[in-house]
């Protein structure tokens, strides 16, 4: 029997203890519900802020923090699931009402997130992945986790019978019992090289600067002086002091470019540091490896996440390099098996040349015999000239408009500053002709892409969706075509191929996929 | 092209190509029903078009005391350069490129797959393998009711693949059932086929 804790056919409230699940959620809701007001008003807030309204702010914050809380105890009281023998029902939502009805032969992938809270009550999240959605279809939040780990069990059990056609055709899959790690744990200095090459906090930065933005504007228009800003007066103050110490030594331009670079250095120790500190929550105890047929992995310091995979069911595998990844020979590896969220799909974030060759043939298996997972790999095709030209002359003549018009409108010498865009156009195009490259083989394709990153994206061609032939004007004056390859996770388009190629080479993959008997799931 | 084929079991030459197959243009009278549809946009625009012109007279009337010069001159130029610019590419693309266009969209059908081919300048060809579709059904707006056309909508895993519009109620229809009818042979059961084709605003039904 299975179910340890709770009995079948019964509905049951989720924990008390998921009220803290309930209100991340509704945080989490309400936050991008706001996302798009805070940005596109930040200058509102930035006016409260500027003419030092705290009142004010302080009682959105407290409103704000009330909806929410109400929000999250109705969504924890309106919560209910439901076992069967065969399928899992949750009723859920407060507005909305949802009736889900998941049966476990249609589960794709069971994750566990045990935050801090639920490990120190012997609790876990578990959600459930379909094929159908983007995100996870259904959170059971808070049970039990050995009730959790038995569920998981079962459900492995269901799919195993699902999946029996799918072990006859790829038998060292699936078969395979033997557990192969991929990557044990991470050291410190991995995890920092994970916290350097991120770009979470700087993406964060945007919406910092898009309210410091405002901030000046709204102080400009409303003819407020930064003086009325203690904080930013004294902020004023520091720079204007370090500025007038370091005149003598620079003069006055030197020591502005000295002081911008110091703040830039600075900022940037600030966002690695905070990035190095996220790395280590976020994959602390890192561990990826293959059992069962099942690709899975283990990371958190605070919330243990749990992913895994059914091998068969892997889509793609894309591996990407930035260039701080590149500086450290490393790679950020995804494995997806449906539309999913990043949450939902297996991420390794430190990767090397072999990990990568492992992956890739405990993956797709014979299918990727012959090639190669190092973006510098001499095999890798090159996309014909046309990629750089084309792209080229969009720049040149865009910039030869921005000169037109700039002139016109203003003066010769902002025209000329519209003209100078030809310079990094051309360098963009030219970075991203020389990286873009395919290499493929009977049965699957790797493409090569990025400007100064490299990302390698692989898929089998039976598990192929659909194939699209593309030909713009100067690809039918050059008797070109696009190929573009499409699964159910991923696009690959491959630019100016013979037009002859591209549609021998579509032809082939339909044959791929209309001649196979291997389903695509 | 360098593929790694290591020991190439097939004849390449002897693989059918979507080039050879005969190919049926979508109905004419859909240029019509796209000019109609792009008409009745036109009507999108009359809100901002009597908000920018209240706006531009509202300027106006306040220039000379409120001392809004400078923003009155660069909210009407860009508003000038706007319609200088939008109005000719807009009503090239709504009412000349239909024209031309619709005669390129041409579908075919063949045992294993449906094809489906448009665009003027930049063309597209689109291969959907039966195996993979999950959901195909057909379409009739009220405009498409008024031209006695209906559209087909195929689904695979990836979302929508296809989308022929133009089609004859009937054609469309048959097209659809044949389609269904591929795809039908390669389903794993009818319990799966079943989950596949309710969309998923019924299966989650409200309580």
């Amino acid at each position: 029997m299975f179910l340890k804790t709770y009995n079948i056919d019964r509905w049951y409230r989720a924990s008390p203890i998921s009220l803290v699940f309930f209100f991340g959620k509704a945080s989490r809701q309400v936050w991008n519900q706001l996302k798009a007001l805070v940005l596109s008003n930040g200058a509102l807030l930035a006016w409260f802020a500027a003419s030092e309204n705290w009142l004010i702010v302080g009682l959105i914050g407290v409103f704000w923090l009330a909806v929410i809380s109400v929000v999250a105890v109705a969504k924890y009281l309106r919560f209910r699931f439901k076992l069967s023998s065969q399928s899992i029902s949750i009723k859920e939502g407060v507005i909305n009402l949802k009736h889900i009805d998941l049966q476990f032969d249609r589960i794709r992938a069971i994750n566990f997130e045990r935050g801090l809270v639920d490990r120190w009550f012997g609790l876990t999240g578990i959600s459930f992945d379909t094929a159908g959605t983007g995100t996870a279809e259904a959170t059971v939040p808070a049970i039990s986790f050995s009730f959790a780990e038995s569920l998981r069990d079962r459900i492995d059990q269901e799919s195993q019978f699902g999946t029996d056609e799918e072990e006859a055709t790829e038998p060292s899959a699936a078969s395979s019992s033997s557990k192969v790690d991929l990557m044990n744990s991470l050291s410190l200095s991995q995890i920092t090289k994970i916290g350097i090459c991120g770009s979470e906090y700087v993406i964060a930065l945007v919406p910092l600067l898009t309210i410091a933005g405002s901030l000046v504007l709204t102080s400009y228009l409303n003819q407020i002086s930064f003086e009325s800003l203690a904080l930013i007066q004294q902020l004023k103050e520091i720079l204007l002091n370090i500025h007038l110490s370091l005149a003598p030594d620079f003069g006055k331009v030197g020591a502005m470019v000295v002081m911008f670079i110091s703040l830039l250095v600075c900022l940037c120790l600030v966002v690695w540091t905070l990035q190095v500190i996220g790395a280590y929550i976020t994959w602390k105890g890192f561990r990826a490896y293959i059992e069962n047929g099942r690709l899975k992995s283990v990371a958190g310091l605070l919330t243990i996440r749990e992913v895994q995979l059914d091998i068969p069911k892997i889509q793609s595998l894309t591996f990407r390099q930035n260039l701080r990844n590149r500086w450290f020979s490393c790679f950020r590896v995804r494995a997806e098996q449906s539309a999913s969220d990043l949450e939902h799909m297996l991420q390794i974030p430190f990767s090397d040349l072999a990990t990568n060759s492992m992956l890739a043939r405990s993956v797709f298996q014979d299918a990727v015999r012959g090639l190669a997972f190092d973006p510098k790999s001499n095999d890798f095709i090159s996309i014909a000239s046309p990629l750089f030209w084309v792209a080229s002359f969009r720049g040149v003549a865009i910039s030869v408009i921005g000169f037109v018009v700039v002139t016109l409108i203003f003066d010769v010498a902002y025209g000329l500053l519209a003209l100078a865009w030809i310079v990094p156009s051309s360098t963009v195009a030219y970075l991203r002709w020389r990286k873009a490259g395919y290499l493929c083989n009977q049965e699957a394709i790797v493409y090569r892409s990025g400007v100064l990153s490299y990302v390698l994206t692989s898929l089998k061609y039976s598990k192929l969706q659909s194939v699209d032939i593309k030909q713009n004007i100067i690809q039918r004056w050059r008797r070109r075509a696009s190929l573009v390859l499409q699964n159910s996770t991923t696009q690959v388009e491959i630019p100016y191929l013979r037009y002859e190629m591209a549609s021998a080479f579509r032809d082939y993959l339909l044959y791929c996929v209309e001649s196979s008997d291997e389903e695509w799931r | 092209m360098r593929f790694l084929f290591d020991n190439s079991p097939i004849p390449l030459e002897q693989i059918p190509s979507v080039e050879d197959i005969v190919w049926y243009p979508v109905e004419l009278r859909l240029r019509s029903q796209i000019l109609a549809k792009n008409l009745l946009h036109l009507l999108w625009f009359a809100p901002t078009t009597v908000f920018a012109v209240a706006v531009w007279l509202y300027m106006d009337s306040i220039e000379p005391e409120a001392g809004f010069q400078g923003w009155t001159s660069l909210f009407q130029s860009s508003i000038a350069i706007g319609v200088m610019f939008f109005v000719p590419l807009l009503s090239f693309r709504w009412f000349v490129v239909p024209v031309f266009e619709v005669p390129k969209r041409k579908y075919a059908v063949r045992h294993e797959d449906l094809n489906y081919q448009r665009g003027l300048l930049a063309t597209i060809v689109s291969s959907v393998p039966f195996k993979r579709i999950q959901h195909a059904s057909t379409q009739q707006y009220l405009l498409e009711r008024l031209f006695d056309l209906a559209s087909l909508e195929v689904y695979t895993a990836a979302g929508q693949a296809i989308r022929i519009a133009g089609l004859s109620p009937k054609i469309a229809s048959d097209l659809r059932d044949y389609v269904l009818d591929q795809v039908s042979k390669f389903k794993p059961s009818e319990e799966f086929e079943e989950h596949l084709s309710t969309p998923d605003s019924e299966r989650d039904e409200d309580l």
